[in-house]
C-alpha cells in the first residue's frame, strides 16, 4: 500500500480518523479471509481503468453507424458491450440530445453515475450545490458550467434515483465529416456525458 | 365613531370567568422564552418590539382571534414579525414548516437553495480508491448491499453528512453495515483501529 | 415478481407520503402528477434491502415524465422543461 510513499515524497501526514478507519476494515477483512490485499488492489486498478474515453468510444460510434445508435437508445448496456466493454451490473439508459432537447444527469438523493462505464463521478457532481440545483433550476445551473441552452430548446433532466444509469448521447458537432472513430471521440468530453458540457468543435 | 378593534375587550359583555388552568407545555414555554429573547429583554439583541408583536396578534381576524390558543397566536405573531423584519422570508419559514411537518431527511436535497457549484475536481486518493473497491467487492460477494450501506450514510446526523467528504461518509457507512451484517464486531474494529493509530 | 399496473403514456401521481427509513421517492416529487415514460422493468424493493431483507418479489420500476412548471410552481426556465425521476410502483397511483 502507498501510505509509506507520503514519507518518501516528504509530505507525511499523520492518518485521519476516516483513513484508519478504511486500513482497519480491510485488515480485519483480510483476517476473517473474506478479501486479500491483491484483491483490493486489483479493484483498484479496475476502476482506474475506467474512464470517459470509454463512454467517449460508444458515442463516436453511436455517430458514425445509425444502427448502433438505435440500438444504443433502446438497450444502453447491451449495446456498449458489442464493443467489448464490460459492464457488470451497469443498466444503462442513454438519452439523445436533438436540436429540441437537451438532456442533463444528476443524482439528487446521493451520487449514481454510471461507474461502470465513465469510472468515478467528479467531486462537483456529488456537491450540495449540484444536487440541490440541477433539478429546479437546470438552465442556471448549466450557465455556470458555460453552456446557454436557447428557450426553445427543452431542458430534459434526469434525477437516477433507483437503478437505471444514465449517459447523455451529444449531438455530433458540424465539420466533422469524414472523420474516424478515434478522432470523433477526442472530442467528447465527461461533462458532455453528464450534460454540463457539449463536445469540442473540430476548430476548438 | 371609530370602531373598537376586536381585542381591545375592556367593558364588553362576557359569560362567566371559568377557572382554568393547564400545566404549560414545553412547546408554549419555548415560544415564551424565544419571544423574550427576539424583544431583546435578555440582554440579546433586539430583533423586533414588543408592541410589534402585540399589533400582529391584534391583527389576526376576529374569528381566528377566538378560536386560535394564547401562544398559538404568539408563535403566529412571531413568524409575522419576523418576515416582516426580515429576519426570514416566507418562503424559507414555509420550506422549513414543510420539511419538519413531512421530515425531509438530511441527504433528500433535490431541489434545496444551494449555491454556485464549483467545478472542483481531485485526484483520488489511494485511500480513497480502496474504500471505492471494497465497496464493490463485498458487494459482489453479497456480504452486503449498496441499499444498507446507502442507508447507513442517510442516518448519519445533518451536521456529520455535511461536515465528512463524500468517503469518509462512505468509510463509515461501511463500517456501520459491516457491524449490522456480523462480520467485525464493534470492539474488533475498536481493537484494530487502536493497534493501527 | 408483481404485475405492472401502469402502461407508457399513462398519467400517474406520486403518493404523498413520508415514512422513514431509506427511500428512493424523492421529496420535491411526492405528490406531483406526471406521464410514465417507459417500464425499466422489475428489481427488488431498495426499501427492504435497505434493512437486511431480501426486497422480493421484484417491483416494477418506471421513468415518469414531469414538467418542470408543475413541479416547482416558481420555475424560471422553459415551459416545455421537463424532469423524469425513476419511480417504483408502489409511489405511484392513476391520477
Amino acid at each position: 500500500m502507498s501510505d509509506s510513499q507520503d514519507k518518501e515524497q516528504g509530505k507525511y501526514r499523520p492518518l485521519s480518523y476516516f483513513q484508519l478507519m478504511e486500513i482497519s476494515l480491510r485488515e480485519l477483512l483480510v483476517e476473517k479471509g473474506i478479501l486479500t490485499n491483491a484483491q483490493v488492489d486489483a479493484e483498484v486498478e479496475n476502476m482506474r481503468s475506467r474512464t470517459p474515453e470509454r463512454g467517449a468510444r460508444v458515442v463516436a460510434r453511436a455517430w458514425v453507424d445509425p444502427g448502433f445508435k438505435t440500438r444504443l437508445l433502446q438497450s444502453g448496456t447491451k449495446a456498449c458491450e458489442e464493443l467489448g466493454l464490460d459492464l457488470p451490473g451497469l443498466k444503462l439508459i442513454a438519452v439523445e440530445n436533438t436540436p429540441q432537447v437537451h438532456n442533463a444527469i444528476v443524482c439528487t438523493l446521493c451520487s449514481c453515475y454510471p461507474r461502470m462505464l465513465l469510472g468515478i463521478p467528479p467531486d462537483w457532481y456529488k456537491s450540495r450545490n449540484y444536487r440541490s440545483r440541477m433539478v429546479r433550476e437546470p438552465r442556471a445551473v448549466l450557465r455556470e458550467f458555460g453552456l446557454s441552452i436557447p428557450p426553445d430548446v427543452e431542458v430534459r433532466v434526469h434525477d437516477s434515483t433507483a437503478d437505471m444509469r444514465y449517459m447523455v448521447l451529444p449531438m455530433r458537432p458540424a465539420g466533422t465529416d469524414g472523420w474516424s472513430e478515434g478522432r470523433l471521440a477526442a472530442l467528447v468530453s465527461r461533462d458532455s456525458m453528464i450534460g454540463v458540457a457539449v463536445p469540442k468543435g473540430p476548430n476548438d | 365613531m371609530i370602531g373598537r378593534r376586536h381585542h381591545d375587550m375592556g367593558g364588553q359583555p362576557g359569560a362567566k370567568v371559568e377557572p382554568l388552568e393547564h400545566d404549560y407545555a414545553d412547546w408554549e414555554r419555548r415560544i415564551d422564552a424565544m419571544a423574550v429573547l427576539l424583544w431583546g429583554q435578555k440582554g440579546t439583541r433586539k430583533l423586533f418590539s414588543v408592541d410589534e408583536h402585540r399589533n400582529a396578534i391584534e391583527s389576526l381576524p376576529p374569528a381566528a382571534y377566538d378560536s386560535m390558543a394564547y401562544y398559538e397566536k404568539w408563535i403566529v405573531a412571531l413568524s409575522q414579525c419576523m418576515v416582516q423584519r426580515g429576519v426570514v422570508t416566507g418562503e424559507e419559514l414555509a420550506r422549513k414548516m414543510q420539511d419538519v411537518l413531512f421530515m425531509r431527511q438530511h441527504h433528500d436535497m433535490g431541489g434545496r437553495p444551494a449555491g454556485k457549484v464549483e467545478p472542483t475536481e481531485h485526484d483520488y486518493e489511494e485511500w480513497e480508491r480502496r474504500v471505492d473497491a471494497l465497496s464493490v467487492l463485498l458487494g459482489s460477494r453479497k456480504i452486503l448491499t449498496v441499499d444498507e450501506r446507502r442507508r447507513a450514510i442517510e442516518s448519519l446526523p445533518p451536521d456529520a453528512y455535511d461536515a465528512m467528504s463524500y468517503y469518509e461518509r462512505w468509510t463509515a457507512a461501511l463500517a456501520q453495515t459491516l457491524i449490522q451484517r456480523g462480520v467485525i464486531t464493534v470492539e474488533e474494529l475498536a481493537r484494530k483501529m487502536n493497534e493501527r493509530s | 415478481m408483481s404485475e405492472a399496473r401502469f402502461k407508457p403514456g399513462e398519467r400517474v401521481k406520486v403518493l404523498k407520503a413520508y415514512p422513514p427509513g431509506h427511500i428512493r421517492t424523492p421529496h420535491y416529487i411526492r405528490g406531483c402528477v406526471g406521464e410514465v415514460e417507459r417500464i425499466c422493468g422489475a428489481f427488488p424493493n431498495p426499501e427492504e434491502l435497505a434493512q437486511m431483507r431480501d426486497g422480493l418479489p421484484p417491483q416494477p420500476l418506471y421513468r415518469v415524465r414531469f414538467l418542470q412548471k408543475n413541479i416547482w410552481p416558481d420555475y424560471a426556465g422553459s415551459p416545455s422543461d421537463v424532469l423524469e425521476v425513476e419511480i417504483y410502483q408502489h409511489w405511484l397511483e392513476p391520477a
